[in-house]
């Protein structure tokens, strides 16, 4: 029988659960006790930032977390593609390999290419989550919020609300690379969000890179303000109040261009070499650096970054596995600028220490091909943690012989427990109560 | 296709913003936000003299409705005070914000730009769909992505929605503007009130110029008075109110002095119309 842990739960069930399972379920009045850094984590001079990386399609976690390692009761069973085993099949997938100094952490052919990144900074692998569905975008809500429901938010609120207060209001949120549905959120704590960097950047520079001098531009901005003025004397007060959000945006117009933030996150040519971005303001390098450069200049501590493609129902081996490669290339740029650089509010720390790192995808594929070449849907989810608060060369759930994911403990692991371990890790405990009440202690310190 | 499409738009548009700034750029004496941006010095008047802070001047001129004193402090324009007069009238509907679609359809209107082949729009002969610069480049921002995903649009307007819009009041002043310069003197389709180079409001300043040089600019007023309604009528289908017109010369002789030339006069006020709430929303 699996049983789910509720948040609500009773004294004399935890502690039957505590002595069956390494699944600890806080006691609800006791958290602060337990988690003493709680009160602390976004606490001035102490940021926690937030880095998610989701890789939209589903991506192929034997390539990833959960290679398939050559005469293994995995490669034995029948239920793998032979495409997938580490030796004698190199042409096609190739190898896995060990995380130098962290031997629990192996990765799959698609992710060699970080494996220096996962060496230099804490880094865990969550294997065997039980997705439930295996619909994109309910699978893509669930694995975001850590709720099976279209309806919920794919943001944080109270993460959303902390990140709003750094940045006074806006941007709460960046998101670059796709849309992100939205939930009560959008209204009080906006977010900006854009497919490509160079749109991101012109967002940032208003009309202050056109060419004119700031007397002229700020002539145009007074005179908006003129014409704005006299049109609603003439509204109704319905037709005022429908433009209320618009007039709170532009009171804050000012400050926000006064920053210029488009001359901070302006990319060196160094960058553009090192992240690979090919002058391709969409392409993956170019969304790293740029989510690197939102971290860097303070532009917000909550970045979201989305990459397409990897949905790969056709040719799965010629099209997942360079996807996935170059992915690899960019996260290992991403993570050696972040552990190089000084956090902009802990300056003694560098942005790897002051940053959690998240990285999934909405379910994994198939462990065999399609009659296409191809993989599809699979009922297991994988994740990648790094950074601040994570403990390092951990690997927690696993699948079994056919590729499905197997019991962590007494029960199933889900993406429930995963978000709300982050958003416990992060500091807020209510909204990970109201998520589960389970913490997954291995995967933090 | 999106990286082709945005490199087309900004070379467009950058062709059109390097022809206006390259062939009129002068000798100003300074520029700034009076310590808001990074590198500012200070501002002097004709007389060299320093300009008071940006809280002098016009402040409360619009609200007011006044006509205020044409005297050359306007060098230093600042911020109107605003003043909202709380309607009695009935609840009235709301206002929505336009959509995409919407929004490239007024641009033409207002601005002639965007009907011609490559200016806003791009037919792909091979899958007969027409696309549209502003939806590729904005999409995501401006509520949606494009017609294809348009069930998805969002039609709420938020904070980058705002960020969204300046910026393409000021591409879209430049290029439109710069459209109508290069159809030469006399073939204009928007400025076809006014001579563009030379016509504009006249100011306490001109009154020490000879009287048939006075005659000369009064003349040219008028004529600016019409081109400002013609604007007026193209943006929004009605004239300018008394304080419109007012802040429009202000922005207008701003901009000209600052950039040292009449035509740019009509950069602020062609990114002001364009950036507007009327503009904007329905």
């Amino acid at each position: 029988m699996i049983i789910k842990p509720k948040f609500n739960i009773s004294r004399r069930v935890l502690l039957e659960l505590l002595g069956k399972t390494t699944l600890t379920v806080p006691l609800l009045s006791g958290v602060n006790a337990l988690f003493p850094f709680i009160p602390t984590a976004q606490a001035a001079g102490n940021p926690h930032r937030f880095l998610q990386i989701f890789l939209n399609g589903g991506w192929d976690s034997i390539m990833a977390t959960d290679p398939v390692q050559d005469g293994s009761s995995k490669a034995l069973s029948g239920k793998f593609a032979p495409q997938y085993y580490q030796t004698g099949h190199a042409s096609f997938v190739g190898n896995s390999a060990t995380v130098a100094g962290k031997s629990n952490l192996v990765v799959g052919a698609g992710m060699t290419n970080a494996a220096g990144a996962f060496a230099q900074i804490p880094t865990a692998f969550v294997n065997g989550m039980f997705v439930e569905v295996t619909a994109h975008e309910l699978a893509v809500n669930y694995l975001y919020s850590g709720k099976l429901s279209l309806s919920r938010s794919r943001e944080y609120p109270a993460f959303i609300a902390t990140a709003a207060n750094k940045t006074g209001g806006f941007p709460a949120h960046v998101i670059l690379g796709g849309v992100m549905p939205l939930g009560d959120t959008k209204g009080t704590n906006p977010p900006l969000q854009s497919l490509d960097t160079d749109v991101f950047v012109k967002m940032l520079a208003g009309p202050y890179t056109s060419g004119y001098q700031n007397n002229t531009i700020e002539a145009g901005n007074n005179l908006i303000a003129a014409l704005n003025s006299e049109y609603q004397k003439n509204l109704s007060q319905n037709a005022r109040a429908s433009l209320s959000a618009w007039n709170a945006s532009e009171s804050g117009l000012a400050p926000f261009y006064a920053k210029r933030f488009d001359q901070k996150l302006a990319m060196t040519s160094q960058m553009h070499t090192d992240f690979a971005t090919g002058n391709d303001t969409s392409s993956t390098g170019s969304k790293l650096a740029m989510a690197y450069l939102s971290l860097k200049e303070g532009l917000s501590n909550y970045v979201t970054v989305n990459f397409g493609g990897f949905d790969t129902h056709q040719d799965h081996v010629g099209t997942h596995k360079p996807l996935m490669t170059s992915f690899a290339s960019s996260l290992a740029t991403l993570v050696n600028y972040l552990n190089t650089t000084n956090d902009p509010e802990a300056t003694t720390k560098k942005l790897s220490e002051t940053t959690t790192i998240l990285i999934l995808s909405e379910f994994n594929r198939t462990p065999h091909f399609n009659g296409a070449g191809g993989t599809d849907h699979w009922q297991t989810g994988s994740a990648i943690l790094m950074g601040k608060s994570i403990q390092d060369n951990v690997v927690i759930g696993s699948t079994d012989d056919n590729g499905n994911a197997n019991d962590y403990g007494i029960a199933k692991l889900l993406p429930d427990h995963l978000a709300a371990s982050i958003l416990r890790a992060m500091g807020f405990a209510a909204e990970a109560n109201e998520l589960s009440g389970v913490h997954l202690n291995a995967l933090f310190t | 296709m999106q990286p082709f499409l945005q490199s087309k738009m900004i070379l467009l548009l950058g062709a059109s913003a390097a022809l206006l700034s390259g062939c009129w750029v002068k000798k100003t004496t300074c520029r700034g936000m009076h310590n808001q941006m990074p590198g500012t010095c200070s501002e002097f008047t004709e007389n060299n003299e320093p300009v008071s802070s940006p809280s002098d001047g016009l402040t409360g001129a619009i609200s007011s409705g006044a006509q205020p004193d044409q005297t050359d402090s306007y060098i230093v324009p600042v911020a109107p005070t605003i003043t909202n007069t709380q309607s009695t009238a009935t609840p009235g509907f709301s206002l929505s914000r336009v959509t995409p679609e919407q929004l490239s359809n007024n641009v033409v209107s207002a601005v002639n730009f965007g009907a011609e082949p490559n200016e806003l729009r791009w037919n792909d002969e091979y899958s007969g769909q027409t696309h549209d610069y502003l939806q590729l480049l904005f999409g995501v921002p401006l509520g949606g992505i494009d017609f294809e995903t348009s069930s998805v649009r969002d039609p709420s307007s938020k904070a980058q929605t705002l960020l969204v819009s300046r910026v393409i009041a000021m591409l879209l002043a430049q290029a439109s503007l710069g459209k109508e310069w290069d159809k030469g003197a006399g073939n204009q389709i928007v400025f076809n009130k006014c001579d563009f180079n030379a016509d504009r409001p006249f100011r306490d300043s001109d009154l020490a110029a000879s009287a048939s040089v006075q005659t000369s600019i009064r003349a040219g007023e008028v004529r600016w008075n019409d081109q400002v309604d013609e604007l007026f009528f193209r943006f929004y289908a009605r004239p300018p109110n008394a304080a419109e017109l007012s802040a429009v010369k202000t922005a207008f002789l701003a901009g000209m002095d600052t950039e040292g030339y009449p035509f740019a006069g009509w950069v602020p006020v062609v990114y002001a119309l364009l950036a507007s709430q009327e503009f904007w929303h329905q």
